[in-house]
C-alpha cells in the first residue's frame, strides 16, 4: 500500500474510533468527558426541516439563525450537562437509555489543516421505564479538529440534520 | 349525537362549582370526536401570521385540529383558507408546508384548484365528464371565515360564528402585549414541530392557568441556569417564587392568563442572550411604553396565555404555539419564536437561541414539562379505575374577582382560575351552547 492511502486510512480509521467513543459517552451518560472533548468554539445545533417540493429543495431546512430546534455553544451546552446531572432533572430521572447508531461515516479535507469535515448518519432511540419513544434519525455534519485528547480529535462543530418535519418523541433530552 | 352526548354524560365531565374535572376527558374517544365536532369546528383557531405568506400565492399548510388547510395569499391582498382535499376521490392537494403557487393540482387525476379552492379544470373534462361537470359545486371545501387580529390569521369552520374580535373579547388586551410592542409588528420564526404523547387539552389548560409548577417542576432547568458558585436553587440569576401576581380567567369565552405581575418586570429580557437584553431593555421598552402603556411594560413580562381553545403563548420565552389534536393521545406542538419585525438582525439571532436553548422541544424547561404532561396523560388514562378519577382543579377556587387595572376575572397568580374557564367554556361547547 503506498503512503497517501495507508494514511487516509489511518484518518478514516482514527476519525472513526473518535465518533464511536463520543457516542458511547454520550450512551453511557458521561456528560462532562462528552464536553470535554468539545472545543471551545463549539457550535452544536439541530436546523428545522420542512417538506418542500422540488423547486425550492435547497430550502428545506429553516436558516439556522432565524430557527433551529436547539442551537448551542459551550456555555449552553455546559448549562444542559449540569441539569442532566440533577437529580431533580425529572424528564431524565429515572434516566432515559438513550442509543446511538453512527454509519456512513465519510472524511473530507477542510481548507483548515487539522480540521476535517465528518458526514455520518445516524438513529437516537431513547427508551425510559417500559417505552420506547419513537426514533430519529438524520445526518450528522461535525468538524473534528485534532487534538491532544485521548481520542485524538476534539468535536468542534456538530450540525444535526433531522430527516423528520415534526420531531416524534417530543425532543431530546440527552445529547446527540 | 344525542344518544351519544346523553350516554357521555358532559356534565358529568366537569364539575364548575367545586373544581373537579373527569380523568377520562383525556382520553375517551367519545370525548375525543365530539370536541372534535363542537369545539374545533366552531371556534376561531390560529392559522398563521400574514408575513408568513406575504406576496401574491404565498401559501402555507397547516392544520385546524387534524384537518389540512392550505392557507393562501390572494392577488388582492386577502387571505384564503382552503381544506386540503381534492374533491375527487379525496387525496390531499398540496403536500409541501409552504411554497408560492397560485394553483395546486392533484397528483391523482390532475384536476386542478385555484388557491381560493375553485375548480378550475380537469384532465378529460369533455370526452369523460361530457362537459356536464358543473365545477362552480366542486371546488375545494372553503373554510368560511378567515379573520385577522394584527397579524394573526384565525379560521372558523362555522359560518355563523360571531366575529374573531367578540370571539377574543378580553383576552385581546394580553394578546396584544406580544403583538403591539413595536412599530410593523411581529414576524414568527419557524414553525418548529414536535409531537407529544398526551392530550390537545393538558397544554391548552396548563398554558392558561400554571404558574404552580413552574418552581417545583423547572427545579433543575432554574439552578442549572444560576452563575457558578450559587446556591443550588437560590435562583437568582433566573426566577424567584413570587408570592405575587394574577391570573385571569374568562369562563364565557374559555380564555385564561397569568404571571407574577407586577413583580417580575425583568420578564421581557429574560432568556435572550446579549445583544437582546440591551435592546429590549433600552429603546425597545420606551417605543413599548409609549404603544402599551405603562402596566404591560413594566409589570406584565411573565405573562403566560392560552386563547381557548388551543393557542399559547409564552411572553418572557417569546413563544407561541398550538396543540394540534392528533387523535385523544398525541399532540403536534407547532411552536413560533416571536420577534418583533424591526429588531436588528443580531437581536433576532440572540432570541431565537435563547428561546431554542429554554423553551424548543428539547429546551431546558420544555424537557419537563413535556415530560410531566405525557406522564399525567399516562397517569389519567392508562387503567380502568384511573379513567375514573375526579381530578382536583380547585386552587383558588370562590376567590376570584374584579381588579383595577387587569380585564376579566382576576385571581391570585397561584390559582386555577384559567383552568375552570378553559373547562366551563369546553363543556358549555360540548353541550352544545353558548358560541
Ligand atoms: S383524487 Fe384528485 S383528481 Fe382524482
Ligand atoms: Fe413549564
Amino acid at each position: 500500500m503506498d503512503t497517501r492511502t495507508n494514511d487516509a486510512l489511518r484518518l478514516q480509521w482514527s476519525i472513526e474510533q473518535f465518533l464511536y467513543e463520543e457516542t458511547g459517552l454520550l450512551e453511557e451518560r458521561r456528560f462532562a468527558e462528552w464536553l470535554a472533548l468539545t472545543t471551545d468554539d463549539i457550535v452544536y445545533a439541530m436546523p428545522v426541516r420542512t417538506t418542500r417540493t422540488l423547486r425550492d429543495f435547497d430550502k428545506r431546512f429553516l436558516p439556522i439563525e432565524r430557527a433551529g430546534h436547539f442551537r448551542e455553544d459551550k456555555q449552553t451546552l455546559s448549562i444542559r450537562v449540569k441539569k442532566l446531572a440533577d437529580p431533580k432533572s425529572w424528564s431524565e430521572n429515572p434516566p432515559s437509555v438513550p442509543r446511538i447508531f453512527v454509519t456512513n461515516v465519510r472524511v473530507r479535507e477542510t481548507e483548515i489543516d487539522d480540521e476535517f469535515l465528518v458526514i455520518s448518519s445516524f438513529m437516537f432511540t431513547r427508551t425510559r421505564m417500559e417505552q420506547s419513544y419513537a426514533p430519529i434519525t438524520g445526518r450528522r455534519e461535525d468538524i473534528l479538529r485534532r487534538a491532544e485528547t485521548p481520542y485524538g480529535f476534539m468535536l468542534a462543530r456538530r450540525m444535526i440534520y433531522i430527516d423528520h418535519a415534526a420531531l416524534p418523541g417530543s425532543g431530546i433530552n440527552t445529547l446527540i | 349525537m344525542a344518544n351519544r352526548t346523553q350516554d357521555l354524560n358532559i356534565i358529568d365531565l366537569f364539575d364548575r362549582e367545586n373544581g373537579i374535572v373527569k380523568a377520562s376527558i383525556y382520553s375517551d374517544p367519545d370525548v375525543y370526536k365530539l370536541e372534535m365536532e363542537r369545539i374545533f369546528s366552531r371556534s376561531w383557531l390560529f392559522l398563521g401570521h400574514e408575513g408568513q405568506i406575504p406576496k401574491f400565492g404565498d401559501f402555507l399548510v397547516t392544520t385546524m385540529a387534524e384537518d389540512s388547510v392550505i392557507v393562501s395569499r390572494q392577488g388582492d391582498g386577502t387571505i384564503t383558507a382552503i381544506l386540503n382535499q381534492c374533491r375527487h376521490r379525496g387525496n390531499r392537494l398540496c403536500l409541501a408546508d409552504m411554497g408560492n403557487s397560485k394553483s395546486f393540482r392533484c397528483t391523482y387525476h390532475g384536476w386542478v384548484y385555484n388557491s381560493a379552492g375553485g375548480l378550475v379544470g380537469m384532465p378529460h373534462e369533455t370526452d369523460g365528464y361530457h362537459n356536464k361537470l358543473n365545477k362552480a359545486e366542486w371546488g375545494a371545501i372553503r373554510v368560511p371565515r378567515v379573520e385577522i387580529h394584527k397579524g394573526l390569521i384565525f379560521g372558523n369552520w362555522d359560518a355563523e360564528a360571531p366575529a374573531l374580535s367578540a370571539a377574543l373579547g378580553d383576552v385581546a388586551w394580553y394578546l396584544d402585549a406580544f403583538l403591539d410592542g413595536a412599530e410593523g409588528g411581529i414576524e414568527l420564526s419557524g414553525p418548529h414541530r414536535h409531537h407529544v404523547k398526551c392530550n390537545w387539552k393538558w397544554q391548552a389548560e396548563q398554558h392558561g392557568t400554571d404558574f404552580y409548577h413552574a418552581a417545583i417542576s423547572h427545579n433543575s432547568a432554574l439552578t442549572a441556569l444560576n452563575p457558578p458558585g450559587a446556591p443550588p436553587t437560590s435562583f437568582e440569576y433566573t426566577q424567584t417564587p413570587d408570592e405575587t401576581g394574577y391570573q385571569f380567567g374568562m369562563p364565557e369565552l374559555g380564555h385564561g392568563a397569568a404571571g407574577w405581575f407586577p413583580a417580575r418586570n425583568d420578564g421581557l429580557v429574560r432568556f435572550a442572550p446579549a445583544p437582546a437584553p440591551a435592546y429590549l431593555g433600552g429603546p425597545a421598552r420606551e417605543e413599548m411604553r409609549a404603544r402599551l402603556g405603562d402596566i404591560r411594560t413594566d409589570e406584565m413580562g411573565s405573562l403566560v396565555m392560552t386563547v381557548f381553545p388551543n393557542l399559547s403563548l409564552n411572553r418572557a420565552a417569546r413563544y407561541l404555539r398550538v396543540w394540534q389534536p392528533r387523535g385523544p393521545n398525541r399532540t403536534e406542538v407547532v411552536h413560533y419564536i416571536i420577534l418583533d419585525k424591526k429588531m436588528p438582525e443580531e437581536v433576532k439571532d440572540a432570541i431565537v437561541r435563547g428561546t431554542s436553548f429554554s423553551f424548543n422541544a428539547s429546551g431546558l424547561f420544555e424537557q419537563d414539562d413535556s415530560e410531566n404532561v405525557a406522564l399525567c396523560h399516562r397517569g389519567a388514562s392508562e387503567g380502568h379505575i384511573s379513567r375514573q378519577t375526579p381530578l382536583n382543579v380547585q386552587m383558588g377556587l370562590g376567590f376570584g374577582g374584579p381588579h383595577p387595572d387587569f380585564p376579566g376575572q382576576i385571581n391570585h397568580v397561584y390559582a386555577e382560575e384559567g383552568a375552570r374557564a378553559f373547562y366551563s367554556h369546553w363543556q358549555d361547547l360540548l353541550m352544545g351552547g353558548a358560541k
